[in-house]
């Protein structure tokens, strides 16, 4: 089967939801241990330090038709980011992760999408890190 | 006020996405237990064949190697095992899964996203149904 020439709607997809909600993501203050080092900090640098590899798993997964793998990356990347307060990210991940197979075009798309959102993520994420670590 | 657990109560944890993983094992630690982590299905099933020592026991539904619910399967043959509750975390919301994970052995679940109260309230549950279990072990 060929792959469609389905397109995902990129407006909407980046406007249903604010980047980062900082107020979820704060909330992780209430496990962080006296004397240890700042754990919404260690939360943050995980994320960026996951996302490109999740990145790369999908991209791996479109690109050699596993789409089992590619939507095992975009349900952990779903999930992950929710939990965390990033929610545009969570949103879009959600979309790549219940297309049908043989979807190349738009799970590429959707992809793209994932990557211009996560540099806004990554910026507001640097910040509220610098913020806490000042 | 709760009374605090004893570290030496260990919760068995199997997550393979490090950041969820992360984030239930500090919050596991916050509630006082001792959090035993693994990667994923696989490494429970394997470790679970050679230790029993758990108040309770949390797993992703979806895991690469053996699914959360297979892992549960698996304790469900083994009696030792029996009386250790399970929390099974998942982003799923469909009821018929929901229904089928009940059937086969999982004690509560905790849909994702879960704030850091949501799990702790959950957790408390979990090892209230140990404590229960330990007392009135189900009949052979």
């Amino acid at each position: 089967m060929s792959p469609t020439n389905t397109t995902v709607d990129q407006n909407e997809l980046m406007l249903s939801h604010v980047p980062v909600d900082l107020a979820i993501l704060n909330s992780y203050d209430e496990a962080q241990e006296e004397g240890e080092p700042d754990f919404v900090v260690e939360l943050i640098d995980l994320y960026l330090d996951e996302v490109p590899r999740i990145f790369n798993a999908i991209h791996e997964g479109i690109t050699s038709d596993d789409w089992l793998s590619a939507r095992r990356a975009a349900h952990s990347l779903r999930g992950s980011s929710n939990n965390l307060g990033i929610l545009q990210m969570g949103v879009i991940a959600d979309v790549l992760e219940h297309l049908t197979a043989n979807h190349q075009i738009a799970g590429a798309e959707l992809l793209l999408c994932l990557k211009n959102e996560f540099a806004r993520v990554e910026e507001i994420l640097l910040a509220e890190r610098q913020r806490r670590m000042s | 006020m709760p009374t605090v657990p004893p570290k030496t109560q260990r919760i068995l944890i199997a997550d393979d996405d490090p950041i969820i993983r992360r984030v239930v094992t500090r919050l596991t630690e916050s509630e006082g237990f001792q959090p035993v982590v693994v990667n994923d299905g696989g490494a429970a099933y394997r470790l679970l064949q050679t230790d029993a020592n758990f108040c309770g026991a949390i797993f992703d539904m979806m895991m690469p190697k053996l699914a959360g619910l297979d892992v549960i399967r698996f304790m469900n043959t083994e009696k030792r095992l029996l009386r250790i509750p399970v929390m099974m975390i998942t982003s799923e919301q469909d009821l018929r899964l929901m229904a089928n994970s009940f059937a086969a052995g999982v004690t509560l679940f905790l849909p994702k996203p879960f704030t850091p109260e949501q799990f702790q309230n959950t957790l408390r549950l979990l090892v209230k149904g140990h404590e229960n279990r330990v007392k009135n072990p189900l009949p052979q």
